[in-house]
Formats: structure tokens, sequence, C-alpha cells
């Protein structure tokens, strides 16, 4: 092709992109048509077409367009990057790989082609194919990068192997081998390919190699910024017991950075341990005693009051003191004469702490940091209050006001060591209100010291507020009294304190665990929680809304936190494309990590599962609209995830602001209880959703087989694949599983708030929610199993279990006393509706086998055969028994309905409440607003919530009710 | 004390208590991974002693010729490891790894409300370049502040001399 006939096509081509780009889809097409009109056999417009047809959802057509242009393998770079694009998009990239290759095949010598295979190999995770392409690309343009790019696939087949020994007999050293030649040859250029070197020698261990070429002349290509290369050499010492240049090593590094507490934990066991092996009366512990004192004096000359000096406090040193004093303790155990050493540091870790308080109370960290120290040493509370009580000896600051912002957070770093170490647990009930009224008129008064800061800043009174907050919350919320009062000051404090996450995250448990969904929503979404967080804490809505039967926000949200799942997989690739360009070999690893992290992860697997389950329940009217949302879903059990010990738990648990150590440590506890449940939730809920896929198929198929028996490729889905197999299966899965949940221990407290609050296993195992389901799936098995001869009866006792559930529900329902109990009885009833939407699916599907058999028997009634009048009969006494099934349905869902448009929740919300306890001086709680204004507003919240979540349950029983009556015989 | 070091992959799962800061952004992961896949070593978090990121600062190398820069994209520390310089130190670290690629500054946006920020670049030595009108969308939209420092390669300090005018956001190079 000339330039100039570049030239016109890319002119021609032009409006095409244009459209692509503004999602003009319809255009585009219609352009490509008229650029194919004047040149049919345009590769790159018919390709831009398929583009166009995929976007408007046109797969076919694409798919059989695109295969045409694929078998003539075109080797332009425009028609190839657009074909790249189209087979990105349907999530094909094997073929990416296919159509670079075929190109290739026409042109050897092309490098530009050749780079591209080898990054649709990446996309692959191809390591093999990769190494053999950057090779070929290597011998085409002797570059260096494509050299390394071959070196780092090889590292990858070495990491991704699980033959051990292939790895390292075989792959690296080939790897190593490879970087020495060009070492040899004098030919290394980067730091790129320093880094991949070391990589592969740090994965045969070989440490001694690494620190040579670190203090080489290689070692000078990588930086050392932040002394990340000292850093790095000094843990490869330690690592290799060269205990004295380890011992030199992080010395130089403390004395370059005196604020990194790592550096000095592992120079106090390296010191240690030279000593032990010299038996030298403690020579170099003395000496990092010495080093560690000598600092601590010059900055505490440096910073006294009064001196002008450009060095800043830091509290590096100071916590390396109180760590080397408890190494120091611990060895002392075994060797008594260390107390000579400990003695020198301070007379008692009380006073250790009390001298850290004084250094650093005013920094909102040192809490943080004692906290962290009682709980890695051990300390007890006891001893905890001795800390306390040593500091109250210099000030007594309670019920003072703090005149400078030092004093302020000293103040609430003391009030917080009160708290954790449970000093104020022994208060009385009217003592600890008055102390909640105090800490509200602290917060008020003291927001003064912010008056300056922006909206969107932090308060640096909101402590106050916060520790009022837990204390009411180690209270019992099961009152509604306390409930309402904690409600109430948090929300006041949003007013006065918008920007302070904490506090929002505290109403969103609250308003979750009441099943006011709508209020926790409008504080998630002012938090912004986007991208990857969906992930990390998208978990703080994704149960409740459904829990709540807010659905139709649940399909929104489940569909929003998908969207982030399924766009991610292209950008890690991207990434992982980029890290080869920029030669980044050192994230190649941890960027695959990632993947394989999002792609197990629970969160994703849960929502991708319930977004399902939800599509039926609010999708399902009739049998048609059955079929088209589950008809697509049906390729889903080619890729099942049964690979539950690798999903990961993403989660963040550690946001919600916790100031006891023995309350962590439960929540750690919980959080593994919790993902076990989940985990167990997941299989339950994903062994249901895909039993009704296979049952919806062995049904299909046999109506298909019945219309004509040579086709046996539907909409692309095989129909001889062997749908009752996998539907007993499932049916069997279940099965196990519900039978093993009997047994297993689930949590169900609500305690404490800040631990993940119990998976909806737990009331969903309570009832016998599974069982109706699993009678009814037993029922579709046993009347479309042709193996079995007669079934002469349909098990309706899944209609009484169903009933007994309602009537019980609805009776807590009526029971309920307090808000806590009416978001437990939201989670029921949504429930209920939930298995009323699965039943009414399955009785679909069992029509549907009725139907067959039903016009099965009539066939071979026309026949005459003695044998067939009798099925007739005992299909037509089983039509009467469905019917009969379908009404005890029909009647158990109206029963609900009733009782919903009945049920009366209001009650619970209009009794009084005494605020009296709480409001302090009264000024923050009246300002603007009186108190009473406040508490309607959140009244009618949770009201307007409820009633939303009470219409949607109507609405889905209503809606069920009309699927029901059409499913007559 | 906190540790400072390189910038993991696993660490995106972690940094939710200073992103929740409702000035401190949270991108797409294709973001963090452009900046990780291409510049990695511009990426540098902080932990706290029990092993919980308080900090981070995410930046890149850019620019022609003597617009060779260092550019800081994100830096934010959790409230409550505030006031003890963590800020200061990573900054340092940006600087020293720009110096290193032979840049001849380093720049950063902040907006012009935020004064505990522009107060605290000042100390740093940097300085104001330019104005950038309607840099940040929001309700209203806010101006940004383009802050310099000259790193050693830039003798004369030309790249810092303060423009007259302030720019678009369309016209920034």
């Amino acid at each position: 092709m000339s330039k100039a006939d570049l030239t016109v096509n890319e002119r021609r081509l032009r409006p095409i992109y244009d459209c692509l780009d503004n999602g003009n889809n319809k255009k585009a097409l219609q352009e490509a048509d008229k650029v194919l009109r004047k040149q049919k056999d345009f590769q790159c417009a018919k390709v831009l077409k398929c583009l166009a047809l995929l976007r408007l959802g046109r797969q076919h057509e694409c798919s059989s367009l695109l295969a045409e242009v694929h078998k003539e393998a075109p080797t332009d770079d425009s028609t190839l990057q657009a074909m790249s694009i189209c087979y990105r998009e349907l999530h094909k990239p094997e073929l990416i790989a296919d159509c670079y290759e075929n190109a290739i095949k026409k042109e050897p010598q092309n490098e530009e082609l050749l780079s591209h295979l080898f990054m649709s190999f990446v996309r692959l995770n191809e390591y093999k194919k990769q190494q053999k392409t950057a090779i070929n690309l290597y011998k085409l343009k002797p570059k260096n990068p494509y050299y390394f790019w071959s070196v780092m696939s090889i590292y990858m087949q070495a990491i991704s192997t699980s033959d051990c020994k292939l790895s390292q007999n075989m792959l690296l050293p080939l790897a190593e081998k490879m970087v020495q030649k060009f070492i040899d040859e004098g030919k290394i250029e980067a730091e790129a390919e320093v880094q991949l070197y070391l990589m592969v020698l740090e994965k045969q261990n070989k440490l001694n190699e690494m620190i040579e070429v670190l203090n080489g002349p290689l070692g000078s290509l990588i930086p050392n910024h932040l002394d990340f290369l000292s850093r790095r050499k000094a843990f490869l010492f330690l690592k290799l017991e060269r205990w004295q240049e380890a011992f030199d090593a992080f010395k130089n590094l403390i004395e370059n950075n005196i604020d990194q507490l790592e550096y000095y934990l592992e120079l106090f066991k390296i010191a240690f341990t030279l000593d032990a092996k010299a038996n030298n009366e403690h020579l170099y512990t003395n000496q990092v005693m010495n080093m560690l004192m000598k600092l601590i004096t010059k900055l505490d000359i440096s910073t006294s009051p009064g001196k002008k000096s450009h060095v800043k406090l830091c509290r590096g040193p100071y916590l390396a003191k109180i760590e080397l004093y408890f190494f120091l303790k611990d060895k002392a155990a075994n060797d008594p004469s260390y107390n000579e050493l400990i003695q020198r540091i301070a007379s008692s870790a009380i006073d250790l702490f009390s001298e850290f308080y004084r250094k650093f109370g005013h920094k909102p960290s040192c809490f943080h940091d004692l906290s962290y120290l009682f709980f890695k040493y051990g300390f007890s509370n006891i001893e905890a209050r001795s800390v306390v009580e040593a500091i109250c000896k210099d000030r007594t600051l309670l019920n003072e006001l703090p005149v400078a912002i030092d004093e302020l957070y000293r103040h609430q770093c003391l009030l917080l060591l009160k708290y954790s170490c449970g000093l104020y647990d022994e208060l009385d009930e009217e003592n600890k209100y008055r102390l909640i009224s105090s800490l509200i008129d602290l917060y008020d008064a003291c927001l003064k010291f912010g008056e300056d800061l922006l909206p969107s800043d932090i308060q640096p009174s909101d402590t106050y507020a916060l520790l009022a907050l837990h204390l009411l919350l180690d209270l019992n919320i099961e009152n509604d009294q306390i409930l309402l009062q904690t409600l109430l000051i948090a929300e006041r404090m949003i007013w006065k304190s918008p920007s302070n996450f904490n506090v929002k995250l505290i109403l969103i448990k609250l308003y979750n665990v009441i099943g006011a969904f709508k209020c926790s929503l409008s504080h998630y979404e002012s938090m912004d929680i986007k991208h990857i967080q969906q992930e990390t804490l998208g978990y703080l809505i994704s149960n409740s809304v459904i829990t709540s039967a807010h659905f139709h926000t649940s399909a929104q949200l489940l569909a929003a936190g998908l969207k982030f799942y399924t766009s991610n997989n292209k950008d890690i690739f991207d990434s992982l494309i980029s890290c080869y360009k920029y030669g980044s070999f050192t994230k190649v690893e941890e960027i695959t990590e990632l993947r394989n992290k999002l792609y197990y992860s629970l969160q994703y697997c849960l929502i991708d599962t319930e977004k399902i389950l939800l599509d039926l329940l609010l999708e399902v009217k009739n049998h048609q609209t059955f079929e088209d949302i589950i008809t697509p879903l049906s390729v889903k059990l080619d890729h099942e995830m049964t690979n539950w010990s690798k999903l990961s738990d993403n989660r963040d648990i550690s946001i919600f602001q916790c100031f006891k150590n023995e309350v962590k440590t439960a929540i750690s506890r919980k959080q593994k209880q919790n993902f076990e449940d989940e985990v167990d939730w997941l299989k339950l809920r994903s062994y249901i959703v895909r039993a009704i896929i296979a049952a919806f198929n062995v049904t299909q198929s046999s109506v298909k087989s019945e219309k004509n028996s040579n086709d046996c490729v539907t909409n692309g889905v095989q129909t001889d694949y062997d749908w009752m197999q996998t539907f007993k299966r499932l049916v069997d899965d279940l099965k196990d599983h519900r039978a093993k949940l009997t047994t297993t221990n689930i949590d169900k407290s609500i305690y404490p708030l800040q631990a993940p609050q119990p998976s909806r296993l737990a009331v969903f195992v309570s009832r016998k929610y599974t069982e109706v389901i699993l009678k009814l799936m037993q029922t579709i098995l046993d009347v479309n199993d042709f193996s079995k001869e007669n079934v002469l009866a349909i098990d309706t006792k899944c209609c009484d279990i169903y009933q007994s559930i309602v009537e019980e529900v609805v009776a807590s329902a009526k029971s309920a006393k307090c808000l806590v109990s009416i978001g437990r009885v939201f989670e029921e009833l949504s429930n209920c509706v939930d298995i009323l939407s699965l039943s009414c699916i399955l009785m679909d599907i069992l029509c549907c086998g009725l139907k067959r058999s039903f016009r099965s028997a009539k066939k071979s009634k026309k026949k005459k055969d003695t044998s067939g009048a009798q099925d007739s009969i005992s299909v037509s006494s089983l039509v009467n028994q469905y019917e009969t099934m379908l009404n005890e349905f029909e009647q158990i869902a109206n029963n609900m309905l009733t009782f919903l448009k009945e049920w009366n929740f209001q009650s619970l919300l209009q009794f009084e409440i005494d605020f009296s306890k709480v409001a302090g001086n009264k000024n923050f709680l009246y300002e603007t607003q009186g108190m009473q204004s406040v508490i309607d507003e959140i009244r009618k919240k949770v009201d307007a919530s409820y009633a939303h979540s009470r219409k949607e349950l109507v609405d889905i029983t209503s809606m069920k009710l009309k699927y029901l009556s059409s499913l007559k015989v | 004390m906190s540790n400072i070091r390189a910038f993991s992959c696993s660490d995106l799962f972690k940094l939710n208590s200073v992103n929740l800061d409702p000035l401190t952004e949270t991108y797409g992961l294709s973001f963090y991974l452009q900046y990780m896949s291409h510049w990695p070593e511009f990426f540098q978090v902080v932990e706290s002693p029990n092993g919980s990121i308080i900090g981070y600062i995410m930046g890149k190398v850019e620019g022609q010729l003597d617009q060779w820069h260092g550019h800081v994209t994100a830096l934010s520390v959790q409230y409550d490891y505030r006031r003890l310089n963590l800020a200061a130190k990573l900054m340092k670290g940006l600087e020293s790894i720009s110096e290193k690629k032979q840049a001849y500054f380093v720049d950063l946006f902040v907006r012009v409300s935020n004064k505990v920020a522009v107060d605290m670049y000042k100390r740093l030595g940097y300085s104001v370049y330019r104005r950038v009108l309607e840099y940040y969308s929001g309700d209203p939209d806010e101006d940004a502040f383009d802050m310099r420092k000259a790193l050693p390669k830039d003798k004369y300090k030309k790249s810092i001399i303060p423009l007259p005018h302030p720019v678009r956001p369309e016209d920034l190079d």
C-alpha cells in the first residue's frame, strides 16, 4: 500500500473511531458500513464494525464477521489493535495471541508484531511462550530489554511451577546464567536488569552472591533513597548470620535515621547474639545501650523548652528504649547479669511509660503507641492502671478544661488510657452517665480549637465525643433508651465534625443492626467508598442491604460492586504489560498475587452469587421472565467455583476504632470465625443457585429433545451435557453441606460491635429454610428421574415446614420489644420472601416436568397401551398433589402478606426517652435545634426506612403470589 | 517512630484509615497500578509499630529537558499520626530519588484553601510557582497552587521563578 493510500484509509476510518470513542455505536456501525460499501475488503473497517456490533449487544454477528477477518490473518497494526480490543471485550485473550501468531507467519521479521505477541502472552500468563517470543525478538533486534523479558519469563515459570526441582535445578540456574553472560560481556545497562538478577539470586537463596552484587559495580545502578539499598544489605547480613557486619550495618542505618524502629529491634537481637557467642560481658549490648542513651540525651537537650533548635522531637529512640527494657527483661529471666543493664535504663516499666507520656502525650499517636506496647509485652490492666496512676500524680485534669491544644491531646490520651485498662468499667450506671455527660461538655467546649479548620478536617475535640459513644456502646444497645441516646450523640457529632469517619462507621453499624438501612446508606455514601474500597469496605452494607429487605437498592449496590471486579482484570494485565515495558520486574509477582486475591475474593464471590439470587427475586414474575433470567446463566456452571480453600478475606475490620486490647483480640478471633461462616454461607447459596440452574436445564433439555432430537446445540449450550447428573450432584452437595452445618459452630452474637456482624448464615440455619428448598428439589428429581418407574406421591411436607417458619417469624415480629429485634425480624422476613421466590421457581420447574410427563402419558394413551393408562392415572394424581401444594403455598404467602400490611412497628418508635442523662450542660445538644427535634428526625428516618422495607416485602410477596397462580399445570 | 518502606501491591487493601480522609482521593485500581508499574521507586508507605499503614507518598518523574522533574501525586498521613514529621520524611525520600534520576525540581499541586498543607510545604522549602485556576472539580471548583522546590541540578533555581499570572488547567504542560 502506498503512503497516499494509507492516509486515505486513515481518513475514512476516522469517523468510525470517533463514534466508537464517543460511545455512539449505532452511528459507528453505519459509518463502517458506508466505508465497506466503497471498499468491501477493508479489514480494519470490518473489525471496527465488529466492535460496534459487539457494543450494540449483537455478539453473534460480531463473532462470525471477526472469525472471517481472523482467517485472513491480517498484518497491519490498526486492524490487529482493533481485533485485540474486540477479543479483550469478548473475554477471549487467547485469540489475540493467535492473530498475532498468524501475522508473524507472514512477516517473521516484524519487530512490532513480535513485541505485541509477547504482550499477548503476558495477558495469558503463558510464561514459556513469553520466553520464546522474547528470545526471537532479541535475535531479531539485540536490545537489552528483550533479553531481560526472556529472563523474567523464565523467572515467572520458576515461581509459578509446583515442581520445586525444576525450578531450583533448571529454571533459576538458567536465568542466572543468562544474566551472568551479560555481566561477563559488560552489557548490563539498567537498574531493572540488576534488580532482576537479585530476584533470581534471592529465589535460589544465594544471599552472599546478592551482597557481592550490591557491593560491586552493579550495585551503583541501584538507588539508595531512604537508605533502601543499605537496608536491604543489612537484612541480608542478618539472614546470613554475618553478625558483625549486620551489627555495623544496622548501627549505621540508625545513625542516619534515628526514627525507624525496626532498625533498633534488629540491632538488639544482633547485639545479644554477638554477646552470647563471645561471652564478653555484654559488650555489644552495652554499646547499643550507650548509643541509644546518648541519642536520647542529645534529643532531650536540643528539644527542651526554650531551646531554639531545628532538631525535631521524634519518638523512635524513646520507643526503642522501652523496647530494649523489655527485651533485656526477657533475657534476664535466664541470665540475671542483665539486671544491671536494665537498671541503667529505668527503675521500672511504669516509669518508662510515664516518661513516654510526658514526652509525647501531646501527640495524638501517643495512646496508640502505649496501647501497642502494653499489648506486645502482655501488660495486664492492673499494670496499665499503675501507669495511669503515675501519670495522674503529675496532673489531675479530668473535669478541667484544656487551655491549649497540646493539653487537649494529653488529656484525651489519659482518658483513653483509663478507658482501655477498664477503669471506667467499674463505674455504676449513674457515674458512667455522669462521665458521658462531662465528655459531651468537653467535646463542645473544645471545638474552639478547631475553629480555623476546614470542614474537611478532623476536629481535635472529636476524641471526647467518640469516647462517650464507646462508653454507651459498652452498655446494652438492645435497650432502646441507650440505643437512641447513642444515635443522638453520634448524629449530633456529624453535624459538628462532618469529616470524622469513625462516627459514621458507628452509625452505619448501629443502623445496620436495627435494620434501618436507608440511614446506614446515607452515611456510607457520605464516605465516598469506591474502587478497591468495594473489596475492603463494601461488606459494611452488602449484607445489611439485603437483610433489611431493600432489594432494589441491593441490586444497584451489588451491581456497582461487581463492576469493580469485572473491570480490574483488564487493568491488572495492562499494568503487567507496563511492568515489562518499563522494566519494573520487581512488581510483576506482586501484581500477579493481587490478581489472585481479587479473583478469589470472598466479597466478590458473595456479591456475585447474591446478585443472581436478587435477580431471581426481583425480576421473575412468571415462567417467561424466569427463562429470560436463567438462560444466560447456564454457561456459568462450566467454570464453577469449587476452590473454596483459596478464598481470600480482604475486608478491613481494623478500620473500626477499638481502644481496648482485649476487645481487639476478641475481634480478630471473631473475624476468623466470621470468615469461616461466610464461606459456609457462600457454599450454601452457591449450591442453591447452581442446583436451580441445573434443574432448569434438566427440564429444558428434555423439552428440546422432544421437539427435535437431532438438535444438540442450542444457543451455544450443549444440551447433551448431563444436567440431570449435575443437578443430582448439587442436591447431594447441598444436603451434605446442610448436614455439616447442623454440627458447625456459627457465630450469632452482635458483640463486640466493632467486629464483623454475624454472617447471614446464623439466622438462616436457625430455621428450616434450606429444608423447604431441599424437599422441592427432591421432588423435581423424583419427577424427572426416568430410571424411577412410577412416582406415586409428591412430598408436600415442604408446605408444612414453610408454614411453621412463617408462623414463627410472624410471632417473633409481634413480640419484638426493641429495635435490635426489629432488625432481626426484617432479616427473617427477607429470608421468608427469598425462600418464597426460590420455591416459586422450583415449582415452576416442577410444573414443566409434570407437563412433560402429562404429555407423554397422553401420547401413550393414544397408542392404547395399558401401562400408559396406568401412567396417566398416576400422572394426574401427581398433578392433583402438585396443585394442592401450590394452593398451600399461596395460602401461606397470603397470610404473610396480610401480616406485613398490618404490622405496626411504629409503636416501638413512639415511646419517650430520657436524654437528661447524656445532655451535659445542654449547650451542644440544644444548639440551633432542640434535642427533641433531632431525635424526632432520627425516628422519622428509621420509620421511613422500615416503611420502605415493608413496601418491598409486600411488593415481592404480591408478585410471587401472581407467579404462583400462573403455575397451574 | 514509624517504619518507611516501599509500597507493595497488597498495601492497597490497607489504605482505608488514610484514604477516608475527605481530602485524600481514592483512585481507581489502574491508577495505582500504573504508578507501581512505571515508577515503583516513587511510592512509599509509613507503618505504625503495629503494622498498620498510617501514610504514604505516590509520585513520578516526567518532563522534557530542563522540565524533567519529580512530581508528588499524592501524600497523606492519617490524622492520629500527624504532627510527627512523617510527611517531611516521605517528601525527603521523593526528593532524593528525583535527584538520583537527574530531575531539575520537584513539584506538587495543593488546594489553595488547604493552609495547613501549604504552610507545611513552605517549611519544606517549596514555593508557589503559579496558581492553577479551577484545578479541583467540586462545588464550587477550587484553584490549586503549583508549588516547586529546585533540586541541585537546577543550579540557578530557574525552575522556581514564579509566574506572574495564573494559568488554566488545560494550559498545564
